[in-house]
């Protein structure tokens, strides 16, 4: 397997030829730290969504429902 | 660490430190990076991020401003606000806090963010990079400086401190708003700049800022704080970075940067200068003392380092203090590099007895060769009608044996009478070889009429 296999998995494109041919260890961090950035990331939306949601004034909350969940 | 690094971590929401193993990364490519991680972060939300886009055309401004802040994360709101049509971005930039726009600020892709930013108005930016200095956010704020209008710059730039400056100036990409934003910098600015930083950073922004951009702060500067800045650049070898603001300077602030320099300082420096009135007037000027230090510092092979780079005729205060015993350790090492045409010049710029010390050490070949360069006086004739016999012997045989005769001539003419005839009255003292020589070039006139007449009445 290459060596930025997993980079490429959780990028979801091939990176810049200069950061793929780092030593194996870094990408193998790196894909790590963008995996864990990714969950994180989506977990702060959904929880900034459901406050928004249920934090908004009734009057406005209909829209904003309908812009955060389509 | 490139700014580019700091921007990754903080998308990715760790300290640069844990971004290990990207620093010999090209720029470019981290900024390509940079890009693929953000639109994997973000790239499924971008929808619902045009669509709160989308809610600032329905919610009422200062509506829309409270509950952003309040529920919207800024690194959320930074991609949003890359979406946000700028009629209502420059409406809702009135309606949130400025740590709060800092923030957004910091998340925001100074390339996306460009046809939003740019129609923003410069009070809040300036604020927002008041906000930003404090917390020595230099090198995001740098990125920016492509992106916000020359007004925008302005107020920015207008909210840096001298410190901010010395630290943001050497982070930025360069652009004709920068020109701009530098050259009209308000006096109360330019004076707080160039008395409230120390020597040494001043130097730091010296070297960041080309000299053409540093006129308004170089003009401010005090004159005796030149100095420290001058001790200062000389003392890092910054020379190349000195000497590129000859053209900026005064007069007195040019005296008081040389009057720094070491001898080695201006062995450096003075070969990167672009002559002026001014130095002429400063070499003019300088003091014996200093003179004396130099020629104390330096040794023959370096004083003729600096006599090559030098013009003789602006030598002329360190020429004439300089002994003759050095004169002939200067000669004896240009000799031996065979400058004869960078030696010629000095001719008449040093005395008699210099002349007579720097001739002393010439070998024959060495005068053959540099007195055809000569500018010809009455006092380089006294000086060769002195020349030592053995001199003029060691000539002789070096004419007859070198047999180059249209270099010979050229030199022979040079001779005053006096000295054509001591070098044919030592004919004799020619080896056999070397008289037939001679004899036959004189006779063929291949050394001249003079070297011919001399040849046939020494046969007489």
């Amino acid at each position: 397997m290459k060596s930025d296999a997993e980079l490429i998995k959780v990028l979801g494109a091939q990176p810049p030829a200069s950061i793929s041919a780092l030593p194996p260890e870094t990408l193998a961090r790196l894909a790590e730290q963008i995996g864990t950035a990714k969950k994180q990331q989506h977990a702060d939306m959904e929880t900034s969504v459901q406050k928004a949601i249920a934090g908004v004034p009734f009057a406005v909350r209909g829209i904003v429902r309908k812009a955060l969940l389509g | 660490m490139s700014p580019q690094i700091g921007r990754i971590a903080r998308l990715l929401r760790l300290d640069p430190s844990d971004i290990r193993g990207l620093e010999g990364v090209p720029d470019a490519d981290l900024r390509a990076f940079h890009d693929q991680i953000s639109k994997t972060l973000f790239g499924d939300a971008q929808q619902r991020f045009a669509r709160i886009a989308g809610l600032s055309r329905t919610i009422p401004g200062p509506l829309a401003g409270v509950l952003a802040e309040k529920f919207l994360p800024p690194v959320m709101a930074a991609r949003t606000a890359e979406m946000l049509e700028p009629a209502k971005a420059r409406d809702l930039i009135g309606r949130v806090s400025i740590p709060y726009l800092a923030e957004i600020a910091l998340a925001l892709d100074p390339v996306r963010s460009r046809p939003v930013v740019q129609q923003l108005p410069a009070g809040p930016i300036g604020k927002v990079a008041k906000e930003l200095f404090g917390r020595k956010e230099y090198a995001t704020m740098a990125e920016f400086v492509g992106t916000v209008t020359v007004e925008a710059l302005v107020a920015a730039l207008h909210a840096a401190s001298p410190h901010d400056l010395l630290a943001v100036v050497p982070l930025l990409e360069w652009n004709d708003n920068l020109d701009t934003v530098i050259a009209e910098l308000p006096a109360a600015q330019v004076t707080q700049i160039a008395t409230s930083l120390d020597a040494g950073e001043l130097a730091d922004l010296a070297l960041a800022l080309d000299p053409s951009r540093m006129g308004p702060i170089v003009g401010a500067v005090p004159v005796e704080t030149v100095a420290g800045i001058a001790a200062a650049l000389f003392e890092r070898g910054e020379y190349a970075g000195m000497a590129a603001f000859v053209g900026v300077v005064t007069l007195e602030m040019l005296h008081a940067a040389l009057g720094v320099a070491s001898g080695r300082d201006l062995l450096a420096v003075v070969p990167l200068l672009e002559w002026n009135d001014n130095l002429d007037t400063v070499i003019a000027q300088l003091k014996p003392q200093q003179v004396t230090a130099i020629l104390a510092e330096l040794d023959a092979s370096e004083l003729a380092d600096l006599a090559m780079v030098l013009d003789p005729s602006r030598m002329g205060p360190i020429v004439g203090s300089v002994p003759v015993e050095t004169v002939a350790g200067i000669a004896s090492a240009l000799f031996a590099r065979a400058e004869y045409a960078g030696m010629a010049r000095f001719v008449g710029v040093v005395t008699p007895d210099m002349l007579k010390g720097a001739l002393a050490v010439a070998s024959a070949a060495d005068l053959l060769a540099v007195v055809p360069l000569l500018e010809w006086t009455p006092a380089i004739d006294a000086v060769v009608d002195d020349l030592p016999d053995a001199v003029l012997d060691d000539l002789f045989t070096e004419i007859a044996s070198g047999a180059d005769w249209a270099a010979a001539k050229v030199a022979f003419e040079r001779l005053s009478p006096t000295a054509q005839e001591r070098l044919f009255a030592r004919f004799d003292r020619l080896s056999a070889g070397n008289q037939k020589r001679i004899r036959a070039a004189a006779v063929g006139g291949e050394l001249g009429a003079a070297a011919a007449d001399l040849m046939a009445t020494a046969r007489a």
